[in-house]
């Protein structure tokens, strides 16, 4: 392997959490959040976002109790579309969270990088519907077609944080997103060019990521998600945001600001050999890189959360790639998928979250529905219900189509000097 | 700047081990399918819009900057290619070409530590789009063409040139249409920093479709015309100049973005380009060659102008106006930086100077790159 | 097992060769698709939504392992259309 650029852990400038705003199925803000997670609700409920004539599964994990005007105050309402609404509406939550006002991120370097996989898919949807209905394309909604592009999730941010010296960009990196861009974050901090950055992932529930599980055949027939079950059946489309502050800990302790955790390091790995099917080496890999990236000893892991989707393969992969890692008895192995189905986008972000909050409350959330482990998938997944745990040191998993794996390891601060 | 600075500004010959590095460039542009059309057409200021007779589909208006002859199965071979996405051919025929010598053979060594970053502005339009319609008018909604589902990921184009050519370090991509090459650059250089990859297939795309072009054609700002849209994809071979493999073209002094928050793009790109300047630690005057977007619209007249206002006139015109090209939306940026190596190589006075390429998107994002032309030409030039 | 209509099956046939890359001509009714044809999970998936669309069925997702090769495609789709 030829020279490495990276400077020694010792030496790296130190990342702390200040600060998280959290969408979800099973609670919005980080109070109702935690009390989601420990509580272990699932968030799964009859579709509303669009009309399921004709489909035999009629359920996914929506954010029910959405108020974007709440959050959302400085860019048009209309600026996004739903999966847009919910990232700057997170965005806003975490500054806000971190205790940074508008005046103090001003014309603050940083960095805002959000995640996702289909970004406003659902406006594309409701695009394409005008014009079949009408016959003509010339009848698309003007509003609608000028917010499609991914990239506006993470520029509508910056705008509506009024923070223009930022590089803004949205990793399309499909269900692996959320981590790619809190790694983002975390490199660019490292690095010395800024003290800030704003992470996470977003998506909004839509037809065009039903209709691609539904038919690929990885989305479950039941009401619920079943990960690591024997009996599980696939996955349930969901939404929402995770976003994260990360600040250097020089700035974190310079003004003061509560530390939720360390992000102690990432690792990314890429299959490279099928589109779709996940892959036991490549997860290992990134697993691998992620804690040497962190210095992290496996048996320091108190658990991981999951990729964890609920579908037969990657269960059964992700569980493999973890034994192949931890041997036989790796750490509790959690999919919060089953609570929250798969947010996409979204989906490693809030893992982060859950991961961080677990570390700050002293608990590791459960793995819901869940009746029979699946012998291939030797794992303890914490069944049904939350655990008390001193949590130091967690790591979150996410895979996505394409052969893309990112990994992300968080710790308590200051368990790490 | 007093001429003594200058002449220092020239000085070529030490790069710090860690200084980043284009060792390799391609471009499928409209210009033609490789880097030799490519540098033919700029230098010769060709025009490439033409009648969109080939695309599937009814067009907002006749003409597009079309990649010619692009047939992605004589590109690629017939096998796997039944259901690939133009978005994608376009990534994969570039990386061939940067990583393949003419007979086909692997020109580039590459590692599981070799990454790759593609930016794009929402993946392949005329996929995700189709599947939309086949649910919406086919017997049953779930009757689409599950074999175009992975190809409809908006990350698909990125796995798919690292499938093809077995690359397995960091594999991203990332939405930020005009401005997606740089902030794909800027990437593939910071991740390079931390020692994640040791060189990187980096570069953006964007396909030509009657979606795409729908798209744009009804969300037009008030008082503009309907663009004449391009696609294509530029893709760069970046590495450390200390272990670089190739011999490097140009060095990248700094990546800079930010964003238009007050609808003032003209002082969005000024800022940008003095923190990029100083960043890279020259002098605007220095500027041997500047080639902003010419992006459609308010935005993209507000580049130009802004970039005009800071660097020399002669700067303005070594590049042929991207305009050429049409609005390649997500590949404009890495086709900028193309065609200033493309010019680069042809003018041996290249050697040691200053390129600026700066870029707008109508998200609101700006961004800009500082590259150091490092004098190779046309006989010398690698990939 | 059904009566093999030959105009279904020549269909079948062109439906999984369209899908797994190769020449209708060239395609056995008992070529294996996973083992002989290099076919993965992904392309049977294509395989069983093309016959889908193409006879306005629809197939259980759990015959898709029985799916091996064009004989045992054409009795999934019978057994799903009723032919």
């Amino acid at each position: 392997m030829s020279t490495a650029q990276s400077p020694a852990a010792g030496d790296r400038r130190r990342v702390v959490l200040t600060g998280l705003g959290a969408i979800t199925s099973i609670g919005t803000g980080l109070e109702e959040f935690t009390a989601g997670l420990r509580a272990g609700r699932s968030g799964a409920a009859p579709i509303t976002r669009f009309d399921t004539t004709g489909f035999e599964q009629t359920y996914a994990c929506e954010v029910k109790d959405f108020d974007a005007e709440r959050w959302i105050r400085n860019v048009p309402l209309d600026h996004v579309g739903q999966a847009g609404q919910f990232a700057v509406a997170a965005a806003r939550m975490a500054v806000e969270d971190a205790g940074l006002t508008e005046a103090e991120l001003g014309d603050t370097r940083a960095v805002i990088s959000i995640g996702t996989t289909d970004g406003e898919s659902h406006d594309l949807d409701r695009l394409v519907a005008m014009d079949v209905e009408a016959g003509d394309p010339e009848v698309m909604d003007p509003v609608l077609a000028g917010r499609v592009n991914a990239g506006r999730l993470s520029t509508a941010v910056a705008r509506e944080l009024r923070m223009a010296n930022v590089e803004a960009t949205t990793v399309t990196t499909a269900c692996a997103a959320g981590n790619y861009s809190i790694g983002y974050g975390l490199d660019t901090i490292r690095s010395g060019e800024a003290d800030l950055a704003i992470c996470g992932g977003a998506d909004a529930v839509c037809r065009k990521a039903f209709v691609s599980f539904y038919r690929l055949g990885a989305l479950t027939s039941e009401d619920r998600v079943r990960p690591f079950d024997v009996n599980r059946k696939g996955i349930l489309t969901g939404e929402g945001a995770g976003m994260l502050v990360l600040e250097s800990l020089d700035s974190a302790l310079a003004r003061g600001a509560r530390i939720y955790a360390e992000v102690l390091g990432y690792g990314l790995s890429c299959d490279a050999s099928h589109p779709t099917a996940p892959n036991r080496e490549g997860i290992a890999r990134g697993i691998e890189l992620a804690l040497d990236d962190a210095g992290v000893k496996k048996d320091e892991v108190d658990f991981i959360s999951a990729h964890g989707t609920g579908t037969k393969a990657n269960d059964k992969t992700e569980s493999g790639a973890i034994v192949d890692v931890y041997g036989s008895a790796p750490p509790r192995t959690v999919a919060l998928k089953s609570m929250l189905g798969h947010s996409m986008g979204a989906a490693s972000a809030l893992g982060a979250i859950a991961c961080a909050l677990s570390i700050e409350h002293g608990f590791i959330p459960p793995t819901i529905n869940h009746v029979e482990t699946d012998p291939e998938c030797p794992v303890d997944c914490v069944p049904n219900e939350s655990v008390e745990a001193d949590v130091r040191i967690v790591q979150n998993n996410s895979s996505a189509f394409a052969g893309n794996n990112a990994i992300l390891i968080l710790g308590k601060y200051g368990e790490r000097v | 700047m007093s001429t003594a600075v200058s002449e220092a500004v020239r000085e070529t010959a030490e790069l710090a081990a860690d200084q980043l590095v284009i060792t390799g460039w391609t471009a499928v542009s409209p210009f033609g399918v490789d880097r030799a059309a490519f540098t033919a057409g700029l230098r010769a200021r060709e025009a490439t819009a033409a009648p969109a007779d080939g695309v599937a589909g009814a067009l907002p208006s006749p003409e597009a900057c079309l990649v010619p002859g692009f047939d992605i199965r004589e590109l690629l071979g017939k096998k796997g290619t039944a259901k690939l996405d133009r978005l994608s051919a376009l990534v994969m025929v570039a990386s061939d070409q940067l990583l393949r010598d003419a007979d086909g053979e692997r020109a580039v060594e590459t590692d599981d530590r070799t990454g790759v970053v593609v930016g794009i502005s929402m993946g392949s339009l005329e996929t995700i789009t189709d599947g939309m319609r086949q649910s919406l008018t086919n017997a049953r909604p779930f009757y689409v063409d599950a074999g175009k589902i992975p190809v409809g990921t908006l990350n698909h184009a990125a796995g798919a040139a690292a499938i093809r050519h077995d690359l397995k370090g960091p594999n991203t991509t990332l939405g930020g249409g005009r401005v997606s090459g740089l902030l794909a650059l800027n990437y593939a250089r910071k991740l390079i920093g931390q020692g994640r990859a040791t060189k990187y297939l980096c570069g953006s795309a964007e396909e030509f479709s009657a979606a795409h072009a729908w798209l744009e054609h009804v969300s037009v700002e008030q008082g503009e015309t309907t663009p004449l849209l391009g696609e294509g994809c530029g893709l760069l071979l970046v590495e450390p100049a200390g272990s670089a493999q190739g011999e490097p073209v140009a060095a990248v002094l700094a990546v800079e973005s930010r964003i238009d928050i007050d609808d003032d793009p003209a002082a969005a790109v000024t800022a940008c380009v003095e923190q990029a300047l100083d960043r890279a630690g020259v002098r605007a005057d220095d500027v041997w060659a500047a080639c902003p977007s010419a992006a459609p619209g308010r935005a993209g007249r507000a580049e130009s102008a802004a970039v005009a206002s800071l660097v020399p006139a002669a700067a303005l015109d070594r590049v042929p106006s991207m305009a050429l090209l049409g609005d390649t939306s997500a590949a404009a940026a890495s086709l900028q930086i193309a065609a200033v190596l493309a010019v680069a190589e042809g003018d041996a006075e290249s050697a040691g100077r200053v390129a600026l390429v700066t870029a707008v998107d109508r998200d609101g994002a700006v961004a800009c790159a500082v590259l150091r032309l490092l004098g190779a030409t046309d006989q010398g030039g690698a990939a | 097992m059904t009566t093999v209509a030959p105009d279904r099956l020549a269909r079948i046939k062109e439906i999984v060769a369209e899908n797994i890359d190769v020449e209708a001509e060239d395609l056995s009714d008992t070529a294996l698709f996973i083992d002989e044809l290099g076919a993965d999970s992904l392309k049977l998936i294509d395989i069983l939504g093309a016959i889908e669309m193409e006879y306005s069925i629809v197939i259980d997702m759990d015959e898709l392992p029985k799916m091996v090769n064009v004989e045992a495609t054409y009795q999934v789709a019978a057994a799903a259309a009723g032919w």
